[in-house]
């Protein structure tokens, strides 16, 4: 056991964890960060996925010390009210499952402050499966909130 | 589902400090994104006692450039290298590093780390041959240099020694006329390859031709690259010569039957232009 200091959500945390303990773990066992997915466990779906310095990884594939002193954010950390009501208006959840890792990868492209086409929402949520809407509600929402 | 990894984590900040390290421990794996590393512990196929988190090692960053050669840090993510004008210029290479994975892996998953899990499929070690790039590869004495078309013994095993680590990755200036790289696959995105070529003309107008995911690593495909150099090109010249070259180092698997057809289409379509 040892202890690893990050930034979760905006507050700094020192947290005690097994040394070779996953990122997903600490969040989802020891903090509570339910958001956060248990999927494939071998980074291919991005149910998992968390934004490190702003950038979205699959949290299943990361050990925890090496985020240490870094940017976490998770959907509990967002302001994520614009991009809910996106998905909302646009019937971009259904089973809800992939949505926090949909939203994340949302809230990245907006806070880096570039443009976006449809080609680039589809390439920047490349990462994150969806069983159930076919894809096309959730890249409509995005466009809208990238829009607003 | 999976097996909980157990391991000792150190995570040192320079490449001295690395070497002084392993000097006292054993059963070690340095650990560059651990995109492959994590998955083999979960599935149970690799473990061990102890993991060297390299990703505060800043040596193993440096991207520079100089007259002759570009020089790559180990543990630049393939979205930092996407990102960064050295590669601008190298353009079979820059579109292997984004078609691999997904977003999520290439902001964690590295260049080192990708040329040393030395999978059959990898992606960036095909462009690099193309370009006769160099493993310079670190020892607690000092550097060797290897050329990553030698690196490579059989799928997942590299010339890499134990208290060994592959430091930077040097590309030297060139003057290809035009390069590409392909990459086939079962969808468009999260993909491992099924093939994945690369080829350059070059200033004399000569191809090279680089293939992967089809023999333990890549490996170039000469007898190809003589026949489009003779001129007389045929679509079946280009299969049986593709097919030739790839016999020599590997034995007929079932998969050729997809394999060499698309190889020969991909080939041809290109050369026709």
């Amino acid at each position: 056991m040892e202890y690893v200091k990050f930034v979760l959500n905006n507050k700094k945390i020192s947290i005690e964890i097994d040394e070779s303990e996953l990122l997903i773990d600490t969040l989802r066992k020891r903090l509570c960060i339910k958001s956060v997915k248990q999927g494939c466990g071998i980074g291919e779906c991005g149910t998992c996925t968390v934004l490190v310095d702003n950038q979205p990884m699959n949290s299943c594939l990361v050990f925890t010390k090496a985020v240490e002193n870094k940017n976490i954010l998770t959907l509990e950390g967002i302001d994520s009210e614009p991009i809910e009501k996106a998905f909302a208006k646009f019937g971009a959840v259904q089973c809800g499952f992939c949505t926090p890792g949909m939203m994340l990868v949302a809230y990245s492209m907006i806070k880096s402050g570039e443009e976006f086409s449809k080609d680039d929402i589809k390439r920047h949520i490349s990462g994150n499966l969806c069983r159930c809407t076919g894809y096309n509600q959730i890249i409509e929402a995005v466009e809208h909130v990238l829009k607003n | 589902m999976y097996l909980k990894i157990k391991s000792k984590i150190y995570a040192p900040d320079t490449i001295e400090e690395y070497f002084r390290l392993i000097e006292s421990i054993n059963d070690f794996k340095p650990v560059a994104g651990g995109t492959d590393l994590t998955v083999k512990m979960k599935e149970g196929s690799e473990h061990y006692k102890n993991l060297i988190l390299l990703n505060r090692i800043k040596e193993l960053k440096k991207i520079e450039i100089n007259k002759e050669y570009i020089f790559i840090g180990a543990t630049n993510t393939f979205s930092e290298l996407i990102d960064n004008s050295a590669v601008k210029n190298l353009t079979s290479l820059l579109q292997a590093f984004q078609n691999i994975g997904s977003p999520q892996i290439r902001n964690l998953a590295t260049i080192g780390g990708n040329i040393v899990n030395a999978s059959p499929a990898a992606d960036s070690p095909v462009p690099l041959i193309l370009y006769d790039a160099i493993a310079v590869v670190a020892n607690k004495n000092g550097y060797r240099e290897i050329f990553i078309k030698d690196f490579f013994k059989d799928s997942y095993k590299t010339t890499l020694e134990k208290n060994e680590l592959l430091t930077v990755i040097k590309i030297k200036k060139s003057n290809f006329k035009k390069d590409e790289f392909i990459k086939i696959g079962k969808r468009k995105a999260v993909v491992i390859s099924r093939i994945n070529l690369a080829y350059a003309i070059t200033e004399s107008n000569s191809w090279r031709i680089v293939i992967g995911a089809v023999t333990p690593f890549p490996v170039r495909m000469l007898q190809t690259e003589s026949l489009i150099g003779s001129g007389n090109v045929t679509r079946e010249k280009i299969e049986e010569s593709v097919l030739k070259d790839i016999l020599l180092h590997t034995g007929c698997r079932p998969s050729f039957k997809y394999k060499i057809p698309v190889i020969r289409d991909i080939l041809y379509k290109k050369y026709t232009g």
